[in-house]
């Protein structure tokens, strides 16, 4: 009898929605459980507020477009749906992001939003100070509130995933403070200060975030079941990183000469991730926990180059190129090596840079040279010897 | 801070994550057919989501509520089935939801809702929630509003019906 009863069971198992199915849905019924579609007396003070023009037109998106306000995710300081942007789509992003490791992303990700705006504004010339100075400070609460996040993790416990934010934070952030500086090499001087002054306060968020890291961590270096746990962690994170820069590659249209730069990179990516699986097997795992987050850094790197490129190329019609100097070189070798390549001025520029920050005892300027002298970089500019 | 119907909406979808897959087997039990199952699970959370933002009702049991408008919507499924499926859908909504790949399902599976089809809904729903979907008889009771001896009932002479459809010997 219970045998018979116990087949009912089968159904459960081999019936359900399929993932595709249940969250294509699930975005359906969020859609329709939008505030703006009226269902709800809206709490926004955003259709009530100072801002109630703006409200009323997303509302007119929102029936125009069917719910979706793609395009102002779009938007740029100083657009008219860029309120719609930030106050709307990021807000129920966030709300919607259920775990603290995916709210953690979510920061991280709206961060790097304020960076790449920076970064398409900056392109076009249109970098006002007031927008990089606010900018600045999203980017620092956003951050700080990440690293909380993690903090909160890892006092849960749960230290895998709190390692998993603080890569993401170096890794994500880092890439655009590079980017910012080579920007801020090929502006004029007003503009390139300011674009600097971001990079740099990017540097120090990320160094504080790092910093609450280090304290919390202390008594549990020694702890070998983290490190296999973080180690696991970060090969998955490499992996991913490595699948979504060969994917950009494929898929994104880019000049030959990025085109090769980013191959060869992703090429020795892929075997440097190859070689950590060995050591892995070794079960050498805090060694494989670090190449791993070296990877990590590298390919995201790579691919914010990539991404933002593209983006700069699209927003203003400029073709842009990636150039890249190679790991630990010093100021003098960076100009020989470099010499010959498209990215010669501005290369000689950080060279003299990175020579200033030797001589100096400023430690903003200390902590960019270390940086510069870290890992390899990629360069996103303007190309110049267009046919 | 969080507005009331911040904390009404993430329940709602938590409430979704939790159950969309109990009720679409529901839907499925009455229909067997995939698509139409998904368009009823669809149908029955959107009609829960206007029910909790219309704040007209307090709702203490989201689990009761969900499975009652799902039991409402499979009752009048032959009855009202073409205004309930296609009604305010966006246009290519339904297009962009793939098809299941072929489900591997066992043969067991697809004789047992060939048969649960076949049964009068109050039979139906209490052999779907207790032996499928798991949950215990004094609570299936509560949910329904019923006394717990008749779910009990139901139970038994639904598995009784489902062996006599499928030839299965009593042992």
């Amino acid at each position: 009898m219970n045998d018979f009863k116990n087949q009912f069971q089968f159904i459960r198992e081999d019936l359900s929605l399929t993932d595709g199915e249940r969250s294509l849905m699930r975005a359906e019924l969020e859609r329709r459980a939008m505030p703006a579609t009226g269902l709800v007396p809206s709490p926004l003070y955003f259709f009530t507020g100072p801002f109630r023009m703006v409200g009323a037109f997303a509302v007119l998106l929102f029936v125009v477009t069917g719910g979706s306000s793609v395009l102002a995710d779009e938007a740029l300081p100083g657009d008219a749906l860029y309120s719609v942007k930030i106050h709307v789509n990021e807000n129920v992003e966030r709300s919607l992001a259920r775990s603290p490791l995916a709210k953690a992303d979510v920061d991280i990700k709206h961060a790097e939003e304020r960076l790449t705006e920076v970064e398409l504004l900056a392109a076009s010339g249109k970098a006002e100070e007031e927008v990089v100075e606010d900018a600045a400070a999203e980017v620092e609460a956003k951050v700080a509130a990440a690293a909380l996040t993690a903090d909160t993790l890892s006092d849960g416990g749960d230290e895998a995933a709190a390692d998993s934010i603080h890569t993401r934070i170096n890794a994500t952030l880092l890439a655009h403070a590079d980017i910012l500086d080579a920007q801020a090499a090929d502006l004029e001087e007003e503009t390139g200060q300011s674009l600097r002054a971001l990079s740099v306060a990017v540097t120090f968020a990320v160094d504080e975030a790092a910093e609450v890291r280090d304290l919390g961590t202390e008594d549990t270096e020694n702890d070998e079941a983290l490190a296999t746990a973080v180690a696991h962690d970060r090969e998955a994170g490499a992996k991913n990183r490595i699948e979504e820069l060969t994917e950009a590659l494929a898929e994104e249209e880019v000049p030959v000469e990025t085109q090769e730069l980013l191959a060869t990179e992703l090429a020795s990516l892929e075997a440097d991730y190859g070689a950590t699986r060995e050591r892995m097997a070794e079960e050498e795992y805090e060694e494989a926990a670090e190449a791993y987050r070296n990877i990590e850094r590298r390919a995201y790197r790579a691919y914010a180059a990539l991404t933002s490129a593209r983006r700069i190329t699209e927003t203003t019609g400029k073709e842009v190129i990636i150039a890249v100097n190679a790991d630990d070189v010093r100021p003098e070798e960076v100009v020989d090596a470099t010499a010959t390549t498209e990215a010669a001025p501005m290369m000689m520029k950080a060279a003299t840079l990175m020579a200033e920050a030797t001589t100096s005892t400023s430690t903003p300027q200390m902590k960019r040279s270390q940086r510069m002298e870290r890992a390899l970089q990629f360069w996103v500019h303007e190309r110049t010897d267009t046919e | 801070m969080r507005s009331s119907s911040t904390i009404y909406r993430d329940d709602y979808l938590a409430a979704y994550d939790e159950y969309a897959d109990a009720v679409f087997r529901m839907c499925y039990g009455k229909t067997s057919n995939r698509e139409e199952a998904k368009d009823m699970t669809q149908e029955v959370f959107t009609r829960v989501w206007q029910r909790v933002s219309s704040g007209k009702e307090e709702i203490e049991n989201l689990r009761a509520f969900i499975f009652t408008v799902a039991r409402n919507l499979i009752k009048d499924y032959y009855k009202r089935k073409k205004p309930v499926l296609e009604r305010d859908l966006p246009e290519g909504a339904m297009e962009q939801i793939p098809t299941a790949p072929d489900q591997s399902m066992r043969s067991e599976s697809a004789l047992m809702l060939e048969a649960l089809k076949e049964l009068k809904d109050p039979y139906r729903e209490a052999l779907m929630l207790h032996l499928v979907e798991g949950i215990p008889i004094g609570e299936i009771a509560e949910l329904l509003g019923e006394r717990p001896n008749t779910i009990s009932v139901r139970v038994k002479r639904g598995v009784e019906k489902v062996r006599v459809m499928l030839k299965i010997e009593t042992p």
